[in-house]
């Protein structure tokens, strides 16, 4: 097992490398020059727009450019911000633990609330809890994210005074923002326990141990969640994505000072490198919760785990072990 | 039975989510509904009034809390007076040698003499003016400053005349610089707080990036700027405290909290919702809305500029600047008039303004010295229509013109009201293609731009000379650049005169021509608002000559 | 209501063994669909709403452009359903022709993610080893960009209009498709009915082509309400932003987020929002509902 994290963790490099292309790739072949974002309308001086244009390095070929983007990000520098009079670095640091916040909350939100909701949902279908469950879920998986942080920071916010309006300072003032990122994703965490629930429910092996004799709950625990949890794992992995997604417009509408935000503002002025700093930021986290999405799901299933670790023919026996085993539980 | 069930359990969670949307827009909106919440929204606020009025467990500390527009870019007052969270600033941490009015009548600030004339420029400061770091202000310091702000892309053109390299330090309190030639409008420009004087000795350091700012102002960015730096919190608020160091009389508050929104929504809830004691304001429907009472305890407080919005149309393009161009789209002075007829002017700025702006009846606001009602294009579509065919396009032939409207949703909103009013006759106004200003940026160097829409002004001063510098042959950033020898010699014939009855005379003979020549399209005034709770009643009088807000006029 | 028990593939009564011959898989599928009032009414709803797209500009009596600014936002009323905006445009008409946009995007932006998602997927799925963690590799790479940020990198750099905007969203959702496709797809590759495809000689392509795809299809039809749901979501965010679809355009994103701006005078000016909103909840819902309709009738097994 500790063979495959490694091979995981390294798996990760050329994620992060690939991922670091792609973004230096758009933003290369978008039409607006640098040089001229940093020198504004100074820029109508040809001369000087040639010697910025020479100062960073604008002229070298596309692969030279991005062998260098790459070779001062693994000495720990994202470059100098376009717009601001600031490293990218700098700019970063201070709105990373914004965006995790919020990020982090809605995602173990949407795990707490969503799973739990799919899994009393699917236990009891066709029952009033269903029914209630599954029209919020639908209704509120319908609901653009940023009307519902409107409408949250309109009535929590501004009616009922519960919490602040903005800001990002203190338990209090993330509350409504972390609601507003995971609504989506607990609705889909939800919807997706539930309807793989249903499928496991039905599956033979199920009717096998209920028809044994095993108690139901175990039946439940043990083998209907068990084998129920894979596909929900791969929403909760993705999740982390969605929700730092979602959290830059949560971000805009709170006020909140985080990657979001920036990663706007940049967008808007053009500051590029800022933009591609942000979403290699953004590509480690979700990286590494990939990592933990693919380890839990070995974890889980243990075909999966085989196949990975498949090298050797006593790995294979053992895997169709694994296979057997699973399809005969 | 289990569907319909389903059916009325769906139906009742979408009434009950819209009615709670609706319960939530509503009780904001119409106030004195609901006194019970009124109570509960104003509680924040009056905690914390009461904690700056009572004597608190850290001091008598006097707060006033601000919410202001996105985050500056660099503290650089050269470049970033734009943005109004940037002129607080200025205001706050600088002062400029004098300050001058509307009318163009001189306070001394930081200078005790000034003699000026077209040979030379003669400043005399006064001695023990002290910038917040301990360095007392020389006139080494105003050198540096006039030498920044003419290196300054923006501000370069309106320091041109000035010769800085002959400069003349007589002694430490005492500066002479010869002229290149007069220009009436710099004794304006210098008063203006975009020209503070800035510390030599820390500005012009190498590797100084202005991400801190050091002036001679009452206040200054809580910290040293060199390890301590707490009173600036990237993209969230600056904190200004006193300057201990200052030499006048102190003003009123102890401590300003200045907070960034980039949404003008939330800005307006935290008006609402009684963190901010003042907020601006730029958006029409939030104005209106504050003016009709929405937020109980705060009222609305709205300023006319001289400054006026306009549709400017190219009349050449391509070419460098001061290079001739090929003619444009808008070179036929009957494409002008077609559009500038076939826009309904006041019901666009009455009814997409919400009352909040003035339709223009010249170039400047009334405010000017050299304002005449020259009154607005008359709306006749079938006049338009006339002077369209006579261009040679018609509904059947369309003329297609690209417009670059900058972000702001007042812009947007005028061009897309125009886009109806010019399609009814045959110009088809394509918005679709620039938003922010990068993206238009080398097409606005290439002069490629036909038409746009904006303020007039730069904002850097009441004189006319700053007003119109956006039209005037030697603007860099204008669509226009008048080509009209005749009107080209008005621009320079006004900033040059001294004499104050000519210049005006000139001004409105160059507003007239400009008019006749149907070069721009005036709109209306443009105006500075903001959201004010009611028990800060000096702030109204804490708004300055420019119309920017000068906290250290705020008394309670 | 259930009066046909779950009528199964392997053992059909012999009335309906000659009803189903006649019948192909789709056919099935429809019978079964029809039983169900949710998915009927849904798909009512989402034919009347097509029509009126279709034929907004024939149906309305005004033009989605004209403004008349003497009129803005008034409540509805017989000559103006919805009501008007705040240019005085016809709110209904606007709502009609903006849901063009919507639906062409988000379709055309589902469609690019299912083609290439459902290949890539399958592909990883059947062959395994270095075609798997190559394409997964390349999967994971843009997994790694949340889907949101990698729409506005690309919104940006492509510039806005329809088909800019659907690929903007499409390229996020093709790895969240491939991966699902490639579980499911490795949960057959172990069964029996592959194992005896491959004994008769039948070639990869065959395979895939006839059993994986047709046999992973029911999650994807699932997926597909729901990605046609996130991507209207997707599109009225990248409007939020002020990406996208521009302004003159309709498109409900951008006027709900016009709507927006007079949140605080919801008491009179209430219908720019709700109307707006009310369109993208019910599209979605109906999407979502019909989804949920269609994987029930294509698993009888998911109904009791």
């Amino acid at each position: 097992m500790i063979k495959y994290i490694l091979r995981r963790l390294l798996l990760i490099i050329p994620v992060l490398l690939g991922a670091i292309i792609v973004v230096f790739t758009i933003n290369y072949f978008s039409t607006t020059d640098p040089a001229m974002v940093k020198l504004g309308l100074s820029a109508s001086d040809p001369v000087k727009l040639a010697a910025m244009r020479e100062q960073m390095g604008l002229n070298r070929p596309y692969i030279v450019q991005l062998a260098d983007y790459i070779w001062r990000l693994f000495h720990g520098d994202l470059g100098n911000s376009y717009v601001y009079a600031k490293t990218v670095w700098e700019l970063l640091a201070g709105r990373i633990p914004n965006t995790l916040k919020l990020g982090l909350g809605a995602m173990v939100i949407s795990v707490c609330v969503g799973i739990p909701l799919g899994i009393v949902a699917a236990l009891h279908q066709n029952s009033a809890i269903d029914y209630i469950t599954t029209t919020f879920a639908v209704i509120m998986n319908a609901m653009p994210g940023f009307l519902v942080a409107v409408i949250l920071m309109l009535i929590f916010a501004l009616k009922l005074g519960w919490f602040p309006v903005s800001g990002a300072e203190g338990f209090k003032s993330f509350v409504l923002p972390v609601i507003a990122a995971g609504i989506g994703p607990i609705t889909q965490n939800a919807r997706m326990t539930r309807s793989s629930i249903l499928e496991v429910i039905r599956q033979d092996y199920v009717r096998t141990a209920r028809a044994k004799g095993i108690a139901e709950g175990k039946v439940i625990t043990k083998h209907v969640l068990k084998n129920s949890l894979i596909p929900i794992l791969t929403m909760v992995g993705a999740g982390l994505g969605t929700c730092l997604a979602g959290s830059i417009l949560v971000e805009m509408i709170f006020n909140i000072p985080g990657m979001g935000m920036l990663i706007n503002s940049s967008i808007m002025a053009k500051d590029f490198i800022t933009v591609q700093g942000c979403v290699v930021v953004c590509a480690v986290v979700v990286a590494l919760a990939n990592l933990l999405t693919d380890l839990a799901y070995a974890y889980v299933d243990p075909r999966i785990k085989a196949q990975y670790t498949a090298g050797s023919k006593k790995d294979k026996k053992a895997a169709e072990a694994a296979d057997k085993e699973a399809s005969a539980a | 039975m289990k569907h319909i069930s389903r059916l009325l359990a769906l139906a009742l969670c979408l009434v009950l989510c819209l009615s709670l949307a609706a319960c939530g827009g509503s009780s904001s909106s119409t106030a004195s509904e609901a006194p019970a919440n009124d109570t509960a929204e104003a509680a924040p606020a009056a905690a914390e009034e009461s904690a700056a009025e009572a004597p608190a467990a850290d001091g008598d500390l006097k707060v006033f809390v601000y919410g202001t527009d996105a985050n500056s870019t660099t503290f650089d007052p050269a470049s970033d007076l734009q943005t109004n969270s940037g002129n607080f600033l200025v205001h706050a941490v600088g002062e400029s040698l004098w300050t001058c009015d509307a009318d163009g009548n001189m306070t001394m600030k930081v200078a005790s003499n000034v003699d000026y004339n077209e040979n030379v420029l003669d400043i005399t400061l006064n001695q023990g003016v002290m910038f917040s770091n301990g360095d007392e202000l020389t006139a080494e310091d105003v050198l540096f400053t006039f030498q920044h702000n003419a290196s300054q892309f923006r501000t370069m053109a309106m320091y041109a005349c000035m010769d800085l390299a002959n400069a003349e330090i007589a002694d430490d309190y005492h500066l002479v610089i010869p002229m290149n030639y007069y220009d009436a409008a710099l004794i304006d420009l210098l008063g203006n707080a975009s020209c503070m004087i800035l510390d030599a000795d820390v500005a012009g350091a190498d590797g100084y990036a202005f991400d801190w700012l050091i002036g001679t102002g009452p206040y200054m960015l809580q910290g040293d700027g060199i390890t301590d730096k707490s009173g600036w919190e990237e993209s969230v608020k600056y904190t200004l405290v006193r300057n201990p160091n200052y030499w006048g009389e102190a003003p009123y508050y102890d401590e300003f909290d200045v907070y960034f929104y980039s949404q003008e929504s939330t800005r307006y809830a935290d008006l609402q919702s009684g963190k901010l004691d003042a907020a601006y304001l730029t958006e029409a429907t939030y104005i209106n809305n504050l003016s009709k009472g929405a937020v109980p305890d705060a009222s609305l407080i709205s300023v006319n500029e001289n400054a006026v919005f306009c549709f400017e149309m190219a009349v050449e393009m391509g070419g460098a600047s001061g290079e001739a161009g090929e003619p444009a789209v808008f070179s036929d002075i009957n494409v002008r008039k077609a559009l500038a007829h076939c826009l309904d002017i006041p019901t666009m700025v009455e009814s997409l303004g919400e009352g909040v702006y003035d339709v223009a009846s010249s170039l400047v606001g009334e405010g000017s010295w050299v304002y005449e009602d020259l009154g607005v294009y008359e709306y006749d579509p079938e006049l338009a229509a006339q002077y369209l065919a006579e261009a040679g396009y018609g509904l059947d032939n369309p003329l297609n013109v690209s417009v670059y409207c900058e972000g702001t949703a007042w812009n947007a909103a005028l061009c897309e009201a125009a886009q109806a009013y010019a399609a009814a006759i045959g110009i088809n106004l394509d918005l679709s293609n620039v938003t922010d200003f990068a993206t238009i940026l080398p097409s606005l160097i290439a002069n490629q731009v036909p038409m746009s829409v904006g303020q007039g002004s730069n904002g850097s001063g009441n004189d006319p000379a700053n007003l119109l510098q956006q039209f005037g042959p030697s603007s860099d950033n204008s669509l226009l650049r008048v080509r009209d020898e005749e009107l080209a010699e008005l621009f320079n014939a006004g900033s040059s005169e001294p004499d104050h009855a000519k210049r005006v005379q000139i001004y409105q003979d160059l507003i007239r021509g400009m008019y006749d020549q149907y070069h721009v399209i005036p709109i209306c005034v443009g105006t500075v608002n903001f959201g004010v709770k009611d028990v800060h009643t000096s702030f109204a009088a804490a708004i300055d000559t420019s119309n920017r807000v000068d906290p250290c006029l705020l008394t309670d | 209501m259930n009066e046909v028990k779950t009528p199964s593939v392997d053992a059909p009564e012999k009335t309906e063994t000659v009803r189903l011959k006649k019948r192909s898989y789709w056919g099935e599928v429809w019978h079964r669909l029809k039983k169900n009032p949710v998915s009927m009414i849904c798909l009512a709803f989402l034919a009347v709403m097509l029509l009126g797209i279709i034929f907004a500009t024939v149906l309305s009596p005004y033009d989605y452009t004209a403004q008349n600014l003497a009129e803005r936002f008034q409540t509805p009323s017989a000559a103006h359903w919805m009501g008007t905006d705040d240019y005085g445009r016809d709110l209904l008409t606007r709502l009609l022709v903006g849901g063009r946009y919507s639906l062409l995007i988000a379709i055309l932006s589902v469609a690019i993610g299912i083609v290439f998602g459902m290949i890539i997927g399958a592909l990883c799925g059947f062959f395994g080893k270095y075609v798997d963690s190559v394409l997964m590799r390349i999967m994971d790479v843009i997994m790694s960009i949340p889907g949101m940020m990698l729409a506005i990198c690309i919104s940006v750099a492509l510039g806005s209009g329809v088909f800019n905007t659907a690929l903007a969203l499409a390229v996020g959702t093709i790895p969240m498709i491939a991966r699902q496709l490639r579980s499911s797809t490795m949960l057959i590759n172990g069964q029996e009915y592959i194992e005896a495809a491959r004994s008769f000689g039948e070639s990869n392509f065959k395979i895939i082509m006839t059993h994986i795809i047709p046999n992973t299809l029911a999650p994807i039809i699932v997926q597909t309400s729901l990605y046609i749901g996130g991507a209207i979501m997707g599109i009225a965010g990248l409007s939020f932003l002020g990406l996208g679809v521009q302004p003159p355009t309709p498109e409900w994103g951008n006027i709900l987020n016009n709507g927006l701006d007079y949140i605080y005078d919801f008491s009179t000016r209430w219908h720019v929002i709700v109307f707006p909103a009310l369109f993208i909840v019910l599209a979605e819902l109906a999407f979502n509902l019909l989804g949920d309709g269609l994987r029930d009738a294509m698993d009888p097994r998911m109904r009791q």
